[in-house]
């Protein structure tokens, strides 16, 4: 029997299911290889949510209503696999930028009036904070290579493997010149690899969209940077885009 | 139909984002037509403020996989407006290269694993590969020269961060132009075929109703996807600033997008949209195409939006290989303008695949500090609930059933293309 996998989306732009739709060469291939129970994005099979135990659930985007936690629990209770895919189901995305801020009734109110109740809204918080997670592809958006990659471990079982080592390393070995010795502030140095540093490779700075590196020396970084035109709102400014959720720990140097 | 029955269809399948479909009959009569919109909101707008002008580039695009190199293009045309920056002929060549690289990827993506399977009778494009693998490879293949198109010039194929104000961070080389020349080259006569096998699709006649439509005007007598001019079907002109505060947006309470009405009346943005009102300025094979398949039907029934994005499919490739044509001709590459700190006011905007995008700024002290971003899911929102509500009254009014009647009107929501994860962030801070 194939094994059941089932693909959901929250609070974000789709970017990572999209992705996977997207990796023309694989995507027929990938998707035979398994009992696709729910991709809403792609397909209109079956029930919508499908139903019963599923082998793989993959998770884009953040949880933003109350009506999204409640729909996240009932999926963690019907998933042996959970795996948060992308960076708002990870770290909560761009949106979840304000953390720790206490503005986000205001400026939700700035935006729907007083009156609206279709949804219970709430600050952006990535999956972990209501459910356990069993693992983490981050990226905005995730890299199809580490998900083709990560996909067929799963199905065997095997662990996520995913680099351990920042953007800078990858950086280096494509020669890049780096961006910092240029003051220019670039996150490299304190986020995750796996998108073969692509921005520094077009001469723009790593924006941090993978999310913060396991062991990042932020505070060294952040010296590095202080040392030169910068302040520290700025910079925990850039840091916040995609930490979102992170940032404490990440400034605690956890 | 008994007395007092609701109909729901929650998650409408094949669209981005969540929308539900809501309809109540009463004595067999459709009393109430809603199209939903629960989507977690981000609120986009207020993400913006503080940022410096390059900052709302690295967040913009997040707002949508699909279209992330539309709404890039249109906060750099209305950055570069404040910040007074102009950019070498070249540079838009480039942009207008990435736009078309979009343009088929989505459009591709839409005709072939959003749309055509509801055609055809199957639920996804996995299925229909087993009957028609030659349609679908054809949809694989654009959608993923699409893809390189926007990888290549834009970085990544979803949030690269490669095009900036000012330029681009690396300008692409004369083999990679050329590689993607001949991607579009040898590409063309499949999207022909795409007219073709639209063309020969049957277009059922449920949701037929005459709206306005609206897209932006080029700046030359070509077809094009921007503009600083708004065209409107009921021959107004405006230029876009005048637009968007024409335009009402209003907040529904079934509803985290918001909508817009043009003088009281809902609008159509969209290929179909510019095929209406744009399709004569075409050349070349689109115009042929065209030619083939345009007729009044197109002034009144949504579905024929894939028809016309088929062709502009073919127009997006035709015009790759031209403009390919031109940047080989470029000596040098061209150098990134510095930005200034600005201060000050102003809209940019293109033409998204599923239609007019806005984007306005307020800028001061090198910051943003007001924004306002208006898409085209939003604008469609008035006219797709219309369209539905005469679908519901034709469709619950004959012996259709109520399994096809479902079908029809979800066909009528996914033939706008709707982006819904967009439409969730339109707001006046």
């Amino acid at each position: 029997m194939k094994p059941k996998v089932g693909f959901f989306e929250f609070t974000g732009c789709a970017g990572d299911l999209l992705t996977i739709v997207h990796s023309e060469d694989y995507l027929l291939e990938v998707l035979k290889a398994v009992e696709v129970v729910s991709f809403r994005l792609a397909s209109s099979q079956g029930k919508r949510e499908g139903d019963g135990l599923m082998d793989i659930v993959f998770i884009e985007g953040s949880i933003t209503t109350t009506e999204q936690e409640e729909k996240l629990k009932e999926l963690r209770k019907r998933s042996k696999i959970l795996v948060a895919l992308g960076t708002c189901a990870t770290f909560g995305g761009v949106q979840a930028m304000y953390t720790g801020k206490p503005n986000f009734s205001k400026r939700f109110r700035s935006v729907y009036n007083k009156n609206f109740k279709i949804v219970e809204a709430f600050e952006s918080k990535p999956l972990e904070y209501f459910v356990p997670v069993d693992y983490f592809l981050p990226g905005c958006p995730i890299s199809p290579q580490l998900f083709l990659f990560n996909f067929p471990r799963l199905l065997k079982n095997l662990p996520v493997e995913l680099p351990t080592y920042p953007v800078c390393v990858e950086c280096k070995w494509q020669e890049n010149e780096c961006l910092l010795l240029k003051d220019i502030p670039c996150l490299g140095p304190v986020t995750r690899g796996g998108c073969l540093a692509r921005c520094p490779k077009d001469n723009l700075p790593c924006v941090g969209c993978f999310g913060p590196v396991p062991g990042g020396n932020f505070a060294s970084w952040e010296k590095n940077l202080l040392e030169k035109k910068y302040q520290e709102s700025q910079l925990e400014k850039k840091m916040r885009f995609f930490f979102g959720a992170k940032i404490k720990e990440v400034k605690r140097g956890k | 139909m008994k007395e007092g029955k609701e109909i729901r269809i929650d998650s409408v399948a094949r669209v981005e984002g969540h929308g539900n479909i809501y309809v109540r009959l009463r004595n067999g009569k459709v009393k109430e037509v809603r199209f939903e919109i629960p989507e977690g909101p981000r609120l986009f707008e207020t993400l913006v403020l503080g940022k410096e002008a390059s900052e709302v580039l690295n967040i913009v695009p997040r707002i949508c996989a699909i279209c992330n190199i539309s709404h890039r293009y249109a906060a750099i045309r209305a950055l570069e407006k404040i910040l007074a920056v102009n950019v070498p002929p070249e540079v838009t060549l480039l942009r207008n290269m990435m736009h078309y690289g979009e343009m088929i990827e989505s459009h591709s993506l839409h005709i072939f694993f959003l749309a055509l399977p509801d055609f055809l009778g199957y639920p996804d494009a996995i299925a229909l590969a087993e009957k028609y693998p030659e349609e679908v490879g054809i949809g694989l293949r654009l959608k993923k020269f699409g893809n390189y198109v926007m990888e290549a010039v834009a970085g990544r194929m979803i949030h690269g961060e490669n095009p900036t104000i000012g330029g681009f961070g690396r300008f692409l080389s004369k083999e990679e132009i050329k590689s993607i020349r001949d991607g579009a080259e040898k590409l063309l006569p499949e999207a022909i075929r795409t007219t073709e096998l639209l063309r020969n699709l049957h277009y059922s006649t449920y949701a037929e109703e005459g709206v306005l439509f609206v897209c932006l005007k080029p700046p030359t007598d070509a077809y094009g996807f921007w503009g600083d001019t708004v065209m409107i079907s009921n021959g107004d002109d405006r230029t876009v600033e005048e637009f968007r505060t024409a335009i009402k947006e209003r907040i529904y309470p079934h509803s985290t997008a918001k909508r817009t009405l043009y003088r009281e009346k809902p609008y159509l943005v969209g290929a179909l949209a510019r095929m209406n009102l744009l399709g004569e300025r075409l050349h070349g094979a689109a115009h042929e195409a065209f030619q083939k398949c345009y007729s009044l039907s197109w002034i009144r029934n949504p579905l024929y939006n894939n028809l016309a994005q088929a062709i502009e499919i073919v127009f997006a490739l035709e015009e790759i290989i031209n403009t390919a044509d031109k940047i080989l001709k470029v000596k040098r590459p061209p150098k990134i303008v510095p930005i200034k700190k600005g201060e000050g006011k102003g809209v940019g905007a293109v033409e998204a695949p599923r239609g007019s995008l806005f984007h306005y700024y307020e800028f001061k002290d090198g910051l943003c500090t007001n924004a306002d971003l208006i898409i085209p899911t939003a604008q469609n929102y008035n006219a797709i609930e219309k369209h539905l509500t005469v679908a519901a009254a034709n469709l619950f009014s004959s012996s259709v059933g109520e399994e096809k009647a479902k079908l029809e009107l979800e066909m009528v929501v996914r033939a706008y293309d709707p982006c819904i994860s967009c439409s969730c962030h339109i707001q006046k801070v």
